[in-house]
């Protein structure tokens, strides 16, 4: 009879648990953060496996990365300062980088890399292709 | 004229310009076009949502008013810009750093 009792305890807690931490992050994330993060895991997870080699290119991976960031960054600063496009504030954090919201300015850092590690998984498995 | 149209498509002619005279030639390669076909899949799924759910939100003033679902027009030449010039910087630093 205990047993049964504490497995349902435990299931109670695991659910207070994955309830809490739903709330969590329900306060501290907004939609475009969750949007950012999502796009972000599986090219930051498979970019470490070995044949990529592409984060071994650190220096030039952040270099890309700057370059996109400075070029599209400033249209996107134009654009909203001239008000061709604006944000939700129930979307986004209430943190601006110079106009943007801060989850638009990393948006600048995070697709190019998924680009840059597409890019390079695409090469690498058209090369095995042709082996 | 529209603004973001004038802006979207002088991206694109640019970004063009740069693929042929930094001699990486993009274009030219066929990996380069599943590479955008993998980026366009992902950008209608991205874009998409954030267009959807009206995060972000576009003055008509600005744009031809011409939507592929809830994504203006305008938002594929800048993200064909984005995404090439992406590639072009990568293939030019990682050559660089040899």
């Amino acid at each position: 009879m205990f047993g049964y009792w504490n497995l349902d305890i435990d299931y109670l807690l695991l659910f207070v648990i994955c309830h809490l931490l739903f709330r969590v992050a329900k306060i501290i994330m907004s939609p475009y953060m969750s949007v950012l993060l999502l796009s972000l895991s599986v090219p930051f997870v498979l970019s470490f496996y070995p044949p990529l080699k592409f984060y071994r290119k650190p220096r030039a991976l952040a270099a890309s990365i700057a370059a996109v960031l400075a070029v599209f960054g400033s249209w996107d600063v134009f654009a909203v300062w001239r008000g061709h496009w604006s944000f939700d504030p129930g979307g986004v954090f209430r943190i601006r980088v110079i106009n943007l919201p801060l989850e638009e300015a990393l948006f600048f850092v995070v697709i190019p890399f998924c680009c840059i590690f597409t890019w390079e998984a695409i090469k690498y498995l058209m090369q095995r292709m042709r082996r | 004229m529209k603004e973001y149209t004038v802006i979207a498509a002088a991206s694109v002619l640019a970004t063009l310009v740069l693929d042929r005279i930094s001699g990486i030639r993009l274009l030219a390669r066929k990996g380069y076009y599943l590479f955008l076909c993998v980026i366009f899949g992902f950008k209608l799924l991205v874009n998409g949502y954030l267009t959807g759910k009206g995060i972000v939100r576009y003055a008509p003033e600005f744009f031809m008013g011409i939507r592929l679902g809830s994504i203006p027009l305008e938002d594929f030449l800048f993200g064909f810009s984005m995404v090439t010039v992406a590639v072009l910087a990568w293939e030019y630093f990682r050559k660089e750093g040899q």
